[in-house]
């Protein structure tokens, strides 16, 4: 069976780590000047070379011809390593053995000698998951081993280890691969292994990665699996379901331009063309994330080409960066794992950041499991100008609608003019009925009657005891409602014409299952139909 | 005439753990490293018996001069015991033991951060004449001596500023300088190490990000607080990590806040707050921010970070981006 390409290309010498120089220097001279410590903690993301390197540190230690401080990886005891057959390196995995017998048994193994090799290496791995005993009885041992034993603890999670545990231990820190040596390791990889790759789909590759070189190397692995040794960016963002970076950049450019015809169109063509959304969703994420660095000042920290920076500043100037963080949170949090809703799941999200519904969450709700708005209580909050440290300024949030007036609706100006302040009182007061109203044409609106035309008269007349209730709190006396069919809003212009009828969108939109859950559950209001370009 | 048990029972003990285990090590050296440890017994005083614990000092040494028998917690049994007069009795006990033990055995008793004047054991060695020795944490000088003396024993060339930024940035933990020593004695190679090593090299100057991070949110510099975040997540950093550091660190600004609104002197606040073991200068940084923090700042900062604390926790929100969002949302539109 062909052996995977991360284990196949795992780093057999120091030299041959990727991205860790300080770590590699430092235990390349440890072994040549014959200083090593009986402790090493290494911790780090995963897939960042701990495992590897205290591999390589345990050849190194008991290597017969070490050159340099690397190890040779001819010597008998090299061969036993690269075999996994030296018997005196002992791998533990601490997530399955993690309790004090087994620190106990492993306390009393450590007192017997190497069999074969100088010193006896231990490799606790996932170390965090060792017990507050377990660790306890461990100190003892790490305070003072024998001379024959070299510990190497590697940890994702160093902040769950007891202080005592890492004062004790001489610590590395191993930072995520960067992209270009993770891109240089890769193209040695595809270089010797035959297969034709250029940089920007070792790019795309890369970027999937997160840092991490061993999935880096799976994802390449999978890719020539499904495609053979030669691939294309094209190949790599079908196998990863990315959409293409334009599709993202156009769907955030709507949500930033709260176009959200323009958003749902590119979510619809995205399903239809079989994208995976979760996939899409988190370019999208990435995308404002950036956008949210930009804005910050921190542009400079993206991996992206120039063209690509360009293009975030360009985005970054389409809306203010409370907003972006806003609506960052909004997508980041998203649950796209029901593939049957993953679509509608993304409509609402993209409804909500065109419309800012996200954006009214009450600091108190926030402990309730909402995340928080990025204004924080004003309240709480002193501003810059006050003397305060500019911590909790009050975010720029979009102006709710003008609340109802308590005193009574008195109509007065022109026709139109009563009816325009009459509309903003209804839909103040009965959000979920008054967008029936939008394309009334009003014929009468006094002290006792309301009298309107609208092209298609069911969907007022299924919400006319809500707006009955709502023009007698307005008014503070019973008012007559009545309603006509016949034609309504002014006649369309030769633009609009090729437009369906505005009751007929209305009542579309209003019935639509996004926008029934988006009055359901996060109280929004339709304000207006507007047409893009 | 000679105090009964001088020079035959050595206690060693105090808060710092480094030197009374560099202490206990030499006082327990054994002569002949052919023997192996045939004349070195390790007991555990925590469940040890007078009886048991007197066949150990019994004992005879073979083909040597001396036995040694370190007893490791036997002391803290008797801490703060006031005046029980049947935990007297018990030390007493252990106190025969030590007398009637033969002349070639050298008892080491180890403690940690004991109180003499509440121990009866301690106190009743001491008055039998055994030796003891005490070791307090090291502070400012001596620290500083500390570090250049350990470089030099293992031929480090550390630079005054990089002592000093060690000292600053670790404290008083000599387990961790010793152990930060040696790494850098690796990575220089015989190379002088000035503070720009100390600082890109050594652990604890996460720490000193971190407390930077916070610095830089409170003060509404988002791209300072995004570049520090992104430096210890690339370092390597768990965001977890970052999130309970964050935590921590807010924590001690409001308990060092609390106590300064009430008028304390700074030394009096960091003793009262339990942040002893900081360095001076990193406290005084500490309290500087605190005493610059409103009660509303602090409540609302630990009500961002509880909040993306959860989104976390409860998968809501990816790690790295959570962090990103909760320094921007700090800064506001700083």
């Amino acid at each position: 069976m062909a052996q995977a390409l991360y284990r196949k290309w795992r780093a057999q010498s120091f030299a041959e780590l990727a991205g860790q120089e300080p770590v590699t220097r430092t235990l390349r001279n440890a072994i040549a000047a014959n200083r090593t410590t009986h402790a090493y903690l290494f911790c780090g993301p995963r897939g960042t070379g701990k495992t590897s390197t205290g591999r390589i540190l345990a050849k190194a230690i008991n290597c017969l011809d070490p050159q340099g401080g690397e190890p040779c990886n001819a010597c008998r005891m090299c061969q036993a390593v690269n075999e996994g057959r030296l018997i005196d390196l002992i791998e533990i995995d601490a997530a399955s053995n993690r309790g004090i017998d087994e620190i106990r048994d492993l306390r009393e193994k450590v007192r017997f000698a190497p069999t074969e090799a100088r010193r006896k290496v231990y490799i606790i791995d996932e170390v965090h998951m060792l017990t507050e005993q377990a660790f306890n009885a461990l100190l003892k041992t790490l305070e003072e081993p024998p001379e024959h034993v070299v510990f190497i603890l590697a940890t994702t999670e160093a902040h769950k280890l007891p202080a005592t545990i890492v004062s004790r231990c001489q610590r590395f820190d191993f930072r995520r691969i960067p992209a270009d040596a993770a891109l240089a390791k890769l193209r040695t990889i595809a270089e010797a292994e035959g297969i034709e790759i250029d940089d920007a789909a070792l790019g795309v590759i890369v970027r999937a990665s997160g840092g991490s070189l061993r999935d880096a190397e799976n994802l390449l692995d999978q890719a020539v699996s499904y495609y053979g040794n030669c691939l294309s960016v094209a190949d790599l963002t079908e196998m990863l379901g990315l959409g293409s970076d334009e599709r993202a950049r156009a769907l955030v450019q709507a949500i930033l331009d709260r176009d959200l015809v323009a958003g749902l169109r590119v979510v619809h063509d995205a399903a239809a063309d079989g994208v995976d959304l979760r996939q899409f969703n988190r370019q999208i994420v990435e995308l404002l994330r950036r956008v949210v660095l930009t804005q910050a000042g921190a542009g400079d920290l993206i991996d992206a080409s120039d063209a690509e920076r360009e293009a975030v500043r360009d985005l970054a100037g389409r809306a203010e960066p409370n907003r972006v963080v806003q609506i960052t949170r909004r997508f980041s949090e998203l649950d796209l794992r029901g593939e049957s809703v993953a679509a509608l799941t993304l409509e609402l999200a993209l409804y909500d950041a065109c419309t800012d519904s996200a954006h009214s969450v009450a600091p108190s709700d926030r402990l309730q499991g909402e995340w928080p708005p990025v204004a924080v209580a004003a309240v709480d909050a002193p501003s810059v100008a006050n003397g305060g440290t500019g911590l909790a300024r009050p975010a720029a949030r979009r102006r709710r609608e003008t609340a109802p007036s308590g005193a009574p609706f008195q109509p007065s100006g022109d026709l139109a003019d009563r009816w325009r302040e009459l509309y903003a009182r209804l839909k103040a007061h009965e959000p979920a009925a008054a967008p029936v109203l939008l394309a009334a044409r009003p014929i009468e609106v006094s002290e006792e009657r309301v009298v309107l035309t609208v092209r298609v008269l069911a969907p007022v007349e299924r919400r006319r005891k809500p707006l009955e209730d709502a023009l007698a709190a307005i008014f503070g006396h019973p008012v007559e409602l009545v309603v006509q069919t016949g034609d309504a809003v002014s006649a369309p212009t030769a633009e609009e014409r090729s437009e369906p009828a505005p009751e007929d969108e209305l009542e579309r939109l209003v019935s639509s299952p996004t926008v029934q859950h988006a009055m359901k559950t996060y109280g929004a209001t339709i304000a207006g139909i507007e047409h893009t370009a | 005439m000679a105090s009964p048990l001088s020079g035959r029972v050595r206690v060693v003990f105090g808060r710092d753990e480094y030197r009374v285990a560099q202490r206990v090590r030499e006082l327990s050296a054994v002569s002949d490293p052919a023997l192996g440890d045939l004349n070195r017994a390790v007991v555990a005083g925590e469940k040890v018996t007078a009886s048991d614990l007197r066949a150990q000092l019994d004992a005879l040494p073979f083909l040597a001069e001396r036995r040694t028998v370190v007893i490791d917690g036997l002391l803290e049994r008797f801490d703060d015991v006031g005046t029980s007069q049947r935990r007297i009795a018990e030390a007493h006990a252990f106190v025969e033991a030590f007398l009637n033990m033969p002349p070639s055995t050298l008892a080491v008793l180890v403690g940690g951060d004991l109180r003499p004047n509440r121990n009866p054991l301690l106190a009743a060695l001491s008055a039998a004449g055994a030796t003891v020795e005490r070791f307090f944490p090291l502070r400012d000088h001596e620290l500083i001596v500390w570090i250049q003396a350990h470089a030099r024993s293992i031929g480090l060339h550390l630079s005054a500023g990089a002592s000093r930024r060690l000292a600053a940035l670790v404290g008083p933990n000599l387990w961790v300088l010793a152990n930060e020593l040696d790494k850098l004695a690796s990575w220089a190679d015989g190379a002088p190490v000035d503070e720009h090593a100390i600082s890109f090299l050594t652990t604890a100057s996460r720490e000193e990000s971190v407390f930077s991070l916070v610095d830089h949110l409170v003060a509404g510099r988002t791209r300072e607080s995004i570049r520090e975040l992104t430096d210890l997540l690339d370092s390597g950093e768990s965001p977890f990590g970052v999130l309970a550091m964050l935590q921590n660190r807010l924590r001690q600004v409001w308990l060092v806040h609390e106590l300064a609104a009430e008028g304390l002197p700074a030394q009096t606040v960091k003793l009262r707050s339990g942040l002893g073991h900081l360095p001076d200068p990193v406290f005084r940084e500490l309290l500087a921010l605190a005493t610059r923090l409103t009660d509303a700042d602090l409540r609302t900062m630990h009500r961002e970070l509880l909040a993306a604390d959860e989104a976390i926790k409860t998968g809501k929100a990816e790690p790295r981006l959570a962090l990103e969002l909760l320094a921007r949302t700090f800064a506001a539109s700083g």
